[in-house]
């Protein structure tokens, strides 16, 4: 079970290398495609549609591609980012960053009654292969979640969304994402049906996975962390709050929605509200499994009990700094740019 | 000083109507002390005030009952704690009782290498019959929680959760190492809350059948709990026999002027906003940690709220005070309303309280400023007293009154979801109690 689980976690950190030094030189402009998607739950070979941020694959995909949560954008703080976005699905899509600077072009439509309603924050790409530019000026460092700006209750929970990291801090080992999102099937199944007020969700997921009893726990840091920090980065792109518990050392948090605390604040739990990203410092102490989990108790999957949301951090203290050169490994997206 | 002999006069016939009562006070913090705990996952059945009667597992002291919520830990800073988990859950349905395990948030517990039990997802875990033993050290002091780390969203829910405090070696009166710290009485408020479907479910087709439903996803509590009571049986006193799996009670009573520890912890599942009338507290720790900008500093980073945002598994302290600082009314009235409210305001420590009855006297002989309405304009909560003024008794019609034998402030202490206030949608009840501000000199054990 650990071995297979580690040499699944092995492939990302090669892309991840891959796309280092080849997107080393180019931090500001990233190319995206809003398409369709399929998300397999782990009970069920049936899968469920969604909608996803991919990178832009030139033209849009025949068929509906294996939906992950959005690559995991990397830039450098201080310039500018801009994201051209191809939309494939059968409706507007457009592109905000909560946190972020950019100039918002709100779309406004006339309601039957001669009311004019927002039904977008700024401009969108059309349906069916329209493109549309964004851009965000002088980047503030920190984590943040990139998401549709349109029609936000519906095309968010389908799952348009991803996360944003501006910058990097300071000696750490390991710079782990913790994303929470959930889906609520029933609200996939006719898009033209979906609305939140009914919104119940059955799958809680970490990174784009949810965990089930009869698989393994899904790992998302590890390796060796003598006498560093690992770097925390939790973003909650699902509807629900939640409250993620870390069992080990306290964490040390640092940041909310981009905006660095004067002091940290020392704590085993955090509540990250729906929209919400936290930073947090966190340092083992031994050599060992370290489970993350959320402690408001979406640890069910499809109403089954023991899935849900729960990571794994394993942690490796080395007894001698010079094997410290061992690269840590850590899951997640692919990165595009730096 | 005539309002101390007044306040004696008030205690002494306090006295005879606690013992008439079925609410009554008990004081401080409940729990079981030591280094060395002996749990066991048990079954029983906890009551609500509606006339519920619901299954729970619950940890019960040794071989005592189960307990919502489990047995308050209590341990001194720098002790080596163990804790022994034994199973004996039965349940209906295949009768395959599950595993069950503890965990300690905030702590760096292991297992024995001789009681180990058998791998889980969070921890350890103890087979049905069987047991493990955890041990950790108590390095920090402060308010932590502990629950199962098995099926945790199921076995939460059925009560597998309870308080742990560590004493801070500067001694039981402080909260932390830090003269800022220091507090004249203390309470828990352990938060949860309850939905039924999921304990009925198990009680009639046991856990197993968990699967057919979406209880634990599409959870709906309507059951509310303060240290595992629904109002208004919070503020009976702890132990009563008719409440024998939930042994603990939440009744907070204070004198003015003196500092109360609200040891808040979250032991369900949702956010609990847990306001308190009367005053604002100052928020000095989050999760066992003092808010603090360095080692030594003290709450410095400290805040004051009149709600306390309650989340599940974490725990917040918060110090509560209350004076009568700017009502701009004498609290033990003036002359003006019989020679028996003559009294004095003398503070020789410069902080403006008189050094015994903490009257605040720049407001000494100021009158209520509303005229009293007499009997036969009023109805009455069993909280009145009868008299506006702290430690006195007025005349009431009988059968009114009664709960407030010394003559003290009440402030409801509740939710701030208002619909947490309610027992199975019958207000008021659930997530709810009273603040008691006693007269000085009314005994509070």
């Amino acid at each position: 079970m650990k071995i297979t689980t580690l040499l699944i976690t092995l492939r990302t950190p090669v892309i991840l290398l891959l796309v280092f030094f080849l997107g080393a030189t180019s931090a500001s402009a990233l190319n995206l495609a809003a398409v369709e998607g399929e998300w397999t739950p782990p009970d069920s070979p049936t899968p469920i549609p969604m909608w996803g941020f991919i990178p832009d694959p030139g033209s849009c995909p025949m068929g509906p591609v294996v939906w992950d949560v959005g690559p995991l954008q990397v830039v450098a703080p201080g310039g500018n980012l801009t994201i051209l976005l191809r939309n494939c699905l059968s409706e507007p899509v457009s592109l905000v960053i909560p946190g972020q600077n950019a100039v918002l072009n709100p779309v406004i439509m006339t309601d039957l009654q001669g009311r004019d309603r927002v039904t977008a924050f700024t401009h969108e790409a059309a349906a069916a292969g329209g493109t549309a530019s964004y851009t965000w000026s002088n980047l503030k460092s920190g984590t943040f979640l990139y998401q549709s700006g349109s029609n936000p209750a519906k095309q968010i929970h389908m799952g348009l969304f991803g996360a944003l990291t501006v910058g990097s801090y300071s000696q750490v080992i390991g710079d782990v994402l913790v994303l929470f999102s959930e889906i609520d099937p029933a609200l996939h199944g006719t898009l033209s049906a979906a609305t939140p007020l009914t919104y119940k969700p059955k799958y809680f997921l970490v990174n784009g996975k949810a965990y089930t009893a009869a698989q393994p726990v899904p790992v998302v840091f590890g390796g060796a962390t003598d006498k560093k920090d690992l770097l925390l980065r939790f973003v909650n792109a699902g509807l629900m709050s939640h409250v993620p518990v870390l069992q080990g050392p306290h964490m040390k948090i640092i940041a909310e929605d981009g905006n660095p605390y004067p002091y940290a604040r020392e704590q085993y739990s955090v509540l990250l509200a729906a929209g919400k990203t936290l930073d947090a410092r966190w340092r083992p102490l031994e050599t060992g499994t370290y489970a993350l989990y959320d402690r408001s108790l979406s640890l069910s999957s499809n109403g089954a009990p023991g899935g849900g949301m729960l990571v794994y951090f394993r942690a490796d203290i080395k007894p001698f700094p010079w094997m410290m050169f061992v690269p840590a490994i850590t899951s997640g997206r692919i990165r595009l740019g730096l | 000083m005539r309002i101390i002999k007044t306040v004696i006069q008030v205690t002494v016939l306090g006295a005879v109507f606690m013992i008439l009562l079925t609410v009554s006070a008990g004081a401080g913090i409940n729990g079981i002390s030591g280094t060395t705990f002996n749990l066991t996952a048990t079954t029983g059945h906890v009551s609500t005030p509606d006339g519920g009667s619901y299954l729970i597992w619950g940890y019960a002291n040794g071989a005592g009952l189960a307990q919502y919520p489990g047995p308050t830990l209590v341990v001194n800073q720098g002790a080596l704690v163990t804790v022994k988990l034994t199973n004996s859950l039965t349940v209906a349905g295949t009768g395959v009782a599950p595993n069950v395990s503890i965990v300690f948030p905030g702590h760096q517990a292991k297992v024995l290498p001789g009681n180990s039990g058998v791998p889980g997802v969070l921890t350890r875990e103890a087979i049905p019959g069987g047991t493990v033993s955890y041990q950790f050290k108590a390095t920090n002091p402060g308010t932590y929680t502990y629950y199962s780390g098995t099926d945790s969203a199921l076995q939460l829910e059925m009560g597998l959760f309870g308080a742990i405090i560590v004493r801070p070696s500067s001694g039981s009166n402080f909260a932390y190492n830090h003269q800022d710290t220091r507090f004249e009485q203390e309470y828990l408020f352990l938060l949860s809350e309850m939905d039924p479907r999921v304990h009925q479910r198990v009680e009639q087709f046991g856990p197993e059948s968990m699967a057919a439903t979406d209880y634990l996803a599409n959870f709906f509590p309507v059951l509310w709990f303060i240290n595992g009571r629904a109002a208004p049986d919070t503020m009976s006193d702890a132990g009563v026999p008719w409440l024998p799996n939930q042994p603990y009670n939440s009744m907070p009573r204070m004198h003015p002027g003196e500092k109360l520890l609200m040891r808040i912890v979250g032991g369900g599942r949702d956010l609990h906003p847990f306001h308190h009338h009367g005053s604002h507290s100052r928020v000095i720790a989050r999760d066992g940690r003092l808010l603090q900008s360095a080692p030594g500093r003290g709450p410095d980073l400290s805040h004051e709220v009149f709600t306390v945002q309650s989340q599940p598994g974490s725990t917040i302290d918060t110090i509560f005070e209350w004076t009568g600082k700017g009502l701009g009314w004498d609290i033990y009235g003036t002359p003006a309303e019989g020679p028996e409210f003559v009294h004095t305001c003398t503070t020789n420590d410069g902080d403006d309280f008189d050094d015994t009855t903490f009257e605040y006297c720049p407001d000494h002989y100021q009158p209520i400023p509303v005229q009293l309405p007499i009997t036969q304009e009023l109805t009455f909560g069993g909280f009145y007293s009868g008299s506006p003024f702290l430690g006195l008794l007025g005349s009431l019609p009988p059968g009114e009154g009664g709960l407030n034998p010394n003559g003290g402030y009440t402030y409801m202490w509740h939710s701030h979801t208002e619909k947490e206030m309610t027992n199975y949608d019958i207000f008021p009840g659930g997530m709810m109690t009273m603040l008691v501000i006693e007269a000085p000199g009314v005994p509070i054990p």
